[in-house]
């Protein structure tokens, strides 16, 4: 045993680890093991479990079953201090600085320079100015954190674990927030954390990331390892293929009849003229009866924005048409009256209510349409949600038991059934499928087009490409606020999307593919 | 909520047994009687942590309200105009003062709530000129506060049973009530369902307001004075102890309004005994302080609980 663990230098080694969670087996026997000195790629589409996967092996959850092997002894962490202990360190997604403190205080992270017991600020001052040189970091000690623009409270984050040196750094999707400039720096310091013989798994959305730094990579798919590869052995399309799988390639295939419909004649269900507000800048756009409208783009490019602002979150200026009808979205009571419908993206912050039964989330939004001066009608309303249960297939022990119960799948469908009893005009979804499992996500597609051919407007917005060309008829591809490309569904490909959203972004990484972003 | 409706049993049964005093004729309608205002108070306080607040500003109302019915009398305004006015004048601090702040413009329940009972209950106090007024004359207040149908049931129980009732009617069947607890589960989710704007959150402290208005005038029947102390802090933490005893949990969108009243009559019950057995009011104010805890802290076990089932 010790033998081998020499001979393939072996750091850690995870076993069989299982997590589930509500409705969902996130991890169900993966292996992975990380050698010293190496950077370890870890593939997987949204939902795979490779978020899940590194906060186990770095003390945040806690695995149902498997085993932690560090240094060829199978150990238990008692949590993410105990890991950091260990020389195990997460970054994880979220940026995790204090916007209160000082770039100083967040870099030593508690560990202050003291005199006679107090804080020696000026020691403090000098030293960070010291490390954030040789980080080539180009920061202020004195500034407060809050102050910096995200991208550089995300390298302050990566740069408060990096100097640390330890043995072993898990990052967790560090670039989607960075300029190509900064993806150098993490680039930079992965090397030299490498030359240093630490080891490094990371998770990027940019497949290209993996081969400009991984030696290896492990892919997930569906919470088990499908595939451990050389880099050297794989291209693009390969990782795709073992990402998604044959099984998921078919959910994605475009059904070939959606391309023959012509929507001219069709009747305007949602017209947008010129709207504009904080995060978005003139935005035109149609919607007809029975059309899916797609709409891409970067993490911040004003998708969101564009769903909330037309759901009468936002203020703005610009004109908006429902079916016809000049309407004013200055609430999302008023958006609902107008007849459109919002299908967040956080569907268990935004979407349902959690504590409260299958029923009761289903009739919420059309409380006001089915009650008799503010008294509810109970047969009237269970007619309507039986009915909405049947039709979706949602799975579920019966209409009464809380929604948190059910599986992502659905209570996403709940999510969207909740909208059929009020029976809108245009129809919004915002990463209709996020967190979904394989089976449900093809459900909820036929859902969306059924709705469509029913003559509602859908609007589809989605950071998984593969989704938007599946189901859009027509693309279009946002950034910084502005709708800067539109391509026709049948022609759209993920290079020609990505290829619009850089272009007006000027960022220089046209090759780069974005196939998720989690 | 079983758990405590079983304790409050075990205590009943307990008294019966070993307190012969307990089950007089006597003993039961006092102990219905103060069980009155509490437990409307609870009602308003229900609807208020329903919806994830807190109003902590009940006390203030009531005193405010007690000083405005009073006055109002005094003056010679008809009692039973002057109880609907009282009433509305509850109705109107809350929905304006505390709902208009909390709802409409976003601010912290807990703060906003904390500085009204500051300012309506040093109104209180400058406007009766730090004195009580005797009210031993006013035949309405005594009614409502004092006499019973009978020997035994007091009309201030009824009315507050009744008010349970309407209550936990208007939370079942109303989609005012179904927003209650919708806000309380997720806001924001609420609200991009189309339920559950400012409008609902401003009438729960209008509710709250309108109790504490009702509660003001029995208060003055049963001890037949008007005194601008009447809602001291002790009796908001007794009723927030009340609310959260039998499963309307803090951060709001379960438990019910049956549930409240299990608390109360459990915490009435419990001070009754208590002072069958020659513990004074100061016993009391302990025992609801840890009561609370408790409830609190088994509040939080059942949460970790339900999240562990999923």
């Amino acid at each position: 045993m010790k033998a081998t663990n020499r001979k393939t230098n072996s750091l850690l080694h995870l076993r069989g680890i299982t997590k589930r969670f509500p409705g969902v087996q996130a991890l169900d026997g993966v292996d992975l093991e990380v050698r010293s000195g190496e950077v370890l790629g870890l593939v997987g589409e949204n939902g795979s479990g490779k978020s899940t996967l590194l906060k186990i092996a770095a003390g945040h959850q806690n695995a149902d079953a498997g085993e932690i092997v560090l240094d060829g002894r199978p150990v238990s962490l008692a949590g993410p201090a105990d890991a950091l202990n260990r020389g195990i360190a997460l970054i994880a997604q979220e940026i995790s600085v204090q916007p209160q403190l000082t770039v100083a205080e967040n870099l030593l992270d508690g560990r202050l320079p003291r005199r006679a017991g107090l804080i020696d600020w000026r020691r403090m001052h000098r030293q960070t100015e010291a490390e954030l040189r040789e980080l080539d970091l180009d920061l202020s000690p004195h500034t407060t954190v809050g102050a910096l623009p995200l991208h550089q409270q995300q390298m302050l984050s990566i740069a408060r674990v990096v100097r640390r040196r330890p043995r072993l750094v898990l990052f967790d999707e560090p670039t989607s927030s960075l300029t190509a400039d900064e993806v150098k720096h993490v680039y930079a310091m992965i090397h030299s954390l490498r030359a240093a013989g630490s080891a490094v798994v990371y998770i990027t959305h940019r497949l290209r990331e993996y081969f400009d730094l991984a030696d290896r990579v492990v892919v997930l798919r569906d919470g088990r390892t499908v595939a451990t590869r050389e880099i050297a052995g794989v291209d693009e399309q390969e990782l795709v293929r073992l990402m998604v799988g044959r099984e998921q390639v078919q959910i994605f295939q475009r059904p070939a009849q959606k391309d023959h419909g012509d929507f001219e004649s069709a009747a305007l269900r949602l017209e947008v003229r010129g709207i504009t507000s904080a995060r978005l800048a003139d935005i035109d756009l149609d919607v007809r009866a029975g059309e899916i409208v797609g709409v891409a783009g970067q993490a911040g490019s004003g998708r969101t924005s564009l769903a909330e602002t037309l759901f009468g979150r936002w203020p703005y200026s610009g004109s908006v048409r429902v079916a016809g009808r000049e309407v004013r979205l200055s609430t999302p009571r008023a958006a609902i009256d107008a007849g459109i419908a919002l299908v967040p993206e956080d569907r268990k912050g935004a979407g349902l209510v959690l504590s409260m039964s299958v029923h009761e989330n289903l009739a919420m939004a059309s409380w006001r349409r089915t009650s008799a001066l503010g008294v509810r009608r109970p047969g009237h309303e269970r007619a309507g949600t039986t009915r909405v249960v049947r039709d979706l297939l949602i799975r579920t022990a019966g209409l009464d038991v809380p929604a948190v119960t059910l599986s992502g799948g659905n209570q996403q469908k709940v999510a969207i059934g909740k909208w059929l009893l009020h029976e809108p005009s245009v129809l919004i979804l915002d990463e209709p499928t996020r967190g979904v499992d394989v089976g449900a996500k093809a459900e909820i597609y036929a859902l969306v087009e059924e709705l469509a051919s029913a003559g509602l407007g859908v609007l589809v917005i989605s950071s998984e490409l593969l989704e938007v060309m599946r189901l859009a008829h027509r693309v279009l591809v946002m950034s910084n606020g502005r709708v800067v490309g539109e391509e026709a569904g049948a022609r759209a490909t993920e290079e020609s999307i990505t290829r619009l959203a850089f272009r007006a972004e000027g960022a220089p990484e046209p090759g780069s593919l974005e196939v998720r972003n989690t | 909520m079983f758990a405590v409706a079983g304790l409050l049993l075990v205590v009943v049964v307990f008294q019966l047994v070993t307190e012969p005093n307990f089950g007089s004729s006597s003993n039961i309608a006092n102990l219905l009687r103060t069980s009155a205002v509490p437990i409307l108070l609870v009602v308003g306080m229900t609807m208020v942590i329903l919806t994830g607040g807190i109003d902590l500003s009940m006390g203030g109302i009531l005193s405010l309200c007690g000083i405005a019915y009073a006055k109002m009398v005094i003056a010679g305004v008809p009692t039973s105009l002057a109880l609907v006015l009282t009433v509305l004048l509850g109705a109107a601090l809350g929905f304006g003062v505390n709902g208009l702040l909390i709802g409409r413009f976003g601010l912290s329940f807990f703060v906003v709530t904390l500085a009204s009972a500051s300012v309506l209950g040093g109104i209180a106090l400058l406007w009766s000129g730090n004195r009580q007024f005797d009210m031993s004359g006013d035949g309405l207040a005594r009614a409502l506060g004092n006499d019973t149908l009978g020997s035994l049931l007091p009309y201030g129980a009824i009315i507050a049973v009744v008010t349970v009732v309407l209550a936990g009617l208007v939370l079942r069947y109303t989609i005012f009530g179904r927003s209650v607890y919708a806000i309380g589960g997720n806001q924001e989710a609420a609200q991009l369902s189309g339920v559950g704007g400012a409008r609902v959150i401003a009438s729960v402290y209008g509710v709250s307001g309108a109790c504490a208005g009702l509660a003001s005038v029995m208060m003055i029947g049963r001890q037949t004075i008007a005194d601008p102390t009447a809602g001291s802090s002790s009796i908001v933490l007794y009723v927030v102890a009340a609310t959260l005893l039998a499963g309307v949990t803090i951060t709001g969108g379960a438990g019910s309004v049956y549930g409240a009243l299990i608390g109360t009559a459990f915490l009435q019950v419990l001070s009754n005994a208590l002072a069958l057995r020659g513990f004074n009011n100061s016993w009391q104010m302990v025992v609801t302080g840890a009561i609370l805890l408790v409830a609190v802290y088994l509040d939080r076990v059942r949460l970790r609980l339900a999240a562990r089932r999923g």
